[in-house]
């Protein structure tokens, strides 16, 4: 499913070349609830976005179901995240002036068929008592399964979260996380970045970044 | 949802910024419109105004005396009536020339006294231009006396007077102009003609000329070349002082408008400008999101500048009904010769729902550029 090859991304700021990841090499495979844990800095968003096609690297490569993805036009590589990747991120990013529905059906067109998916995604978040919400009058908790209805949308065969457990408390943290677990199930990939440990206990493996590196086992790979 | 609802949900949103950056354009379509309106009603008035200055061109029959023509107010020679219709009938004369009368002048004795006919004929003006007349109209058979002369005779108007053997009837006796006027004596050309035997003669062609120069150009030399070329059997000669008068009031008017225009526009722009730039900020992580979703810049540059389109078109809207409530209330008391003539100029309409719209997107294009290159990985790590 994902393959990445010797990854780096650096930046330039005032202070000098960040080194945000550094030769990073790692397979994910189809089906898989992979969790990487990392302290805050050490790269894990860096990397979680250029595995979303979002971010190109400095250096290396990132393969997503055999394609090389900074190979692609920028075109090509948009129309793969509408399509297949789906997005979870800390901070929620809802639209704010559109409602519940309006907001999990922004991945998709106006048909029918995608307006009855999202209709039934916000029914098994129970959020269907919110369909007509903004994102204002709705909790941490909701907000989070506003934006894992979103993700799953368009029923993309990778999902990539960021922290999507960080601002929720560990109730809401626990049901975010076995939507994601229910997700896998299905068949999809979920690659899960978090500083806690709140998603260890649903993932199949969990990695550790530091520094912008992967640490080596025994602490790199954490096999369920 | 399609990109009007997402727009349209968006200006609701945030309607505070949304409402300031309509207020901006509105003003602006506003201002233009009650300007654009008044402006004409000040061209008609301009226009008005400076033609009542009087007629500053004297066309004349070739072989006038100058030195007697000054001395005694009209030419020694005379030409036929029917050059007026040739003039007229050229080419482009009404590019050049405007309100073309004919006249016919001659020095006569009166109760002892010397007085001057004036026969008139009718104005002639450009058929596609349907000028008014200028000056009084004066029905055959009738005269018209200057002050001194009505004062000598010791007639009024309803009176008789008989002059060369026709008896007129005196329609008025004019107010004292304190010039030679108050010498003169109005009739038809036709009658003149009658009363002097010069029947199909006129001697001079009064006209007011179109070209508004500046003082340090010459439109004399302008005039007489093509003058020269139409009717080579006359001359003409120009009251400087009164052209100049004529061509400074309407450049005037023309410069003010001409100035305001753009510095409205200007303001306008920079106004929809700052409040597009604040709306990119502040919706980052929205563009992020939207780029994350797999939309591309293009879904992303409708956003922001279908925005401004639909505030360029309501702005116009409202601006034009706005501004022209106020042209037509305000106007009447600033124009007030030509107030009945302030009416809705609907033209400018069209030309608001056009331009405002383009002035609007123009002015967001940048910030709507700086949302479509903004990198969505950025602003998604740090919002």
């Amino acid at each position: 499913m994902l393959k990445v090859e010797q990854l780096s991304k650096h930046y330039r700021s005032s202070g000098g070349q960040v080194r945000s990841l550094e030769q990073i090499d790692l397979q994910v495979s189809e089906g898989e609830f992979l969790v990487v844990r990392g302290h805050s800095g050490s790269g894990k968003t860096t990397l979680l976005l250029a595995l979303g096609a979002m971010l190109r690297p400095t250096s290396g490569k990132v393969w997503f179901q055999g394609k090389d993805l900074y190979g692609l036009g920028s075109s090509q590589r948009a129309s793969l995240r509408a399509t297949q990747i789906g997005f979870v991120f800390q901070m929620f990013h809802l639209v704010h002036y559109l409602s519940v529905v309006d907001n999990v059906m922004m991945a998709g067109g106006r048909s029918k068929e995608i307006k009855m998916r999202a209709e039934g995604l916000i029914e098994s978040m129970g959020l269907e008592h919110r369909r007509h919400h903004r994102p204002g009058q709705l909790s941490a908790g909701e907000k989070q399964r506003v934006a894992l209805a979103r993700a799953m949308l368009m029923r993309p065969s990778l999902i990539l979260a960021d922290e999507p457990t960080g601002n929720l408390d560990p109730k809401h943290a626990a049901e975010v996380c076995q939507h994601l677990r229910n997700y896998r199930d299905e068949g999809a990939t979920v690659v899960l970045v978090t500083h806690g440990e709140a998603a260890s206990s649903h993932a199949d493996r969990t990695i550790h970044l530091e520094q912008g590196r992967l640490l080596e086992s025994p602490l790199a790979t954490e096999a369920r | 949802m399609t990109a009007l609802s997402l727009i349209s949900s968006e200006l609701i949103h945030r309607k505070v910024q949304a409402l300031l950056m309509l207020a901006g354009l509105v003003a602006v379509v506003a201002l233009m419109t009650a300007y654009l309106t008044t402006e004409l009603a000040a061209e008609r008035e301009t226009k008005r105004i400076t033609r009542d200055l009087g007629f500053n061109l004297r066309i004349l029959p070739r072989e006038t005396d100058m030195d007697l023509y000054w001395f005694q107010g009209f030419s020694n020679q005379t030409m036929p009536e029917g050059l007026i219709d040739k003039l007229a009938r050229s080419e482009g004369v009404f590019m050049t020339y405007n309100h073309l009368m004919a006249s016919l002048r001659q020095s006569i004795t009166l109760a002892e006294g010397q007085a001057i006919l004036v026969g008139v004929a009718p104005t002639v003006t450009s058929a596609d231009k349907q000028k008014r007349p200028m000056g009084f109209t004066i029905d055959e058979g009738t005269v018209h006396l200057g002050h001194q002369i009505g004062l000598r005779l010791g007639l009024k108007a309803g009176d008789r007077l008989d002059l060369g053997g026709q008896s007129l009837e005196v329609a008025k006796v004019m107010v004292e102009y304190g010039n030679q006027e108050d010498v003169y004596l109005y009739t038809t050309l036709k009658d003149a003609q009658v009363i002097t035997g010069l029947e199909g003669q006129i001697n001079e062609i009064k006209a007011i000329d179109c070209l508004c120069l500046t003082a340090d150009q010459d439109p004399v030399s302008i005039l007489r070349r093509e003058l020269e070329q139409r009717l080579p059997e006359a001359k003409v000669i120009q009251d400087r002082v009164q052209a100049d008068a004529r061509a400074r009031q309407r450049q005037m008017v023309e410069r003010k408008f001409s100035f305001l225009s753009p510095v409205l526009m200007i303001a306008g722009a920079i106004w929809v400008a700052v409040f597009a730039m604040l709306n990119v900020r502040e919706r980052r992580s929205e563009i992020g999101i939207w780029r994350a979703l797999g939309k591309g810049g293009g879904f992303v540059a409708v956003l922001f500048l279908g925005k401004a389109l639909l505030l360029g078109w309501l702005g116009a809207l409202i601006g034009f009904a706005l501004g022209n409530a106020l042209a037509l209330s305000v106007g009447p008391d600033i124009f007030q010769i030509t107030a009945k003539a302030i009416r809705t100029e609907w033209s400018y309409l069209g030309w608001a729902m056009v331009w405002t719209p383009m002035l609007s997107a123009a002015s967001a294009f940048i910030p709507a550029m700086l949302a479509v290159s903004q990198d969505p990985a950025q602003s998604l790590r740090e919002s």
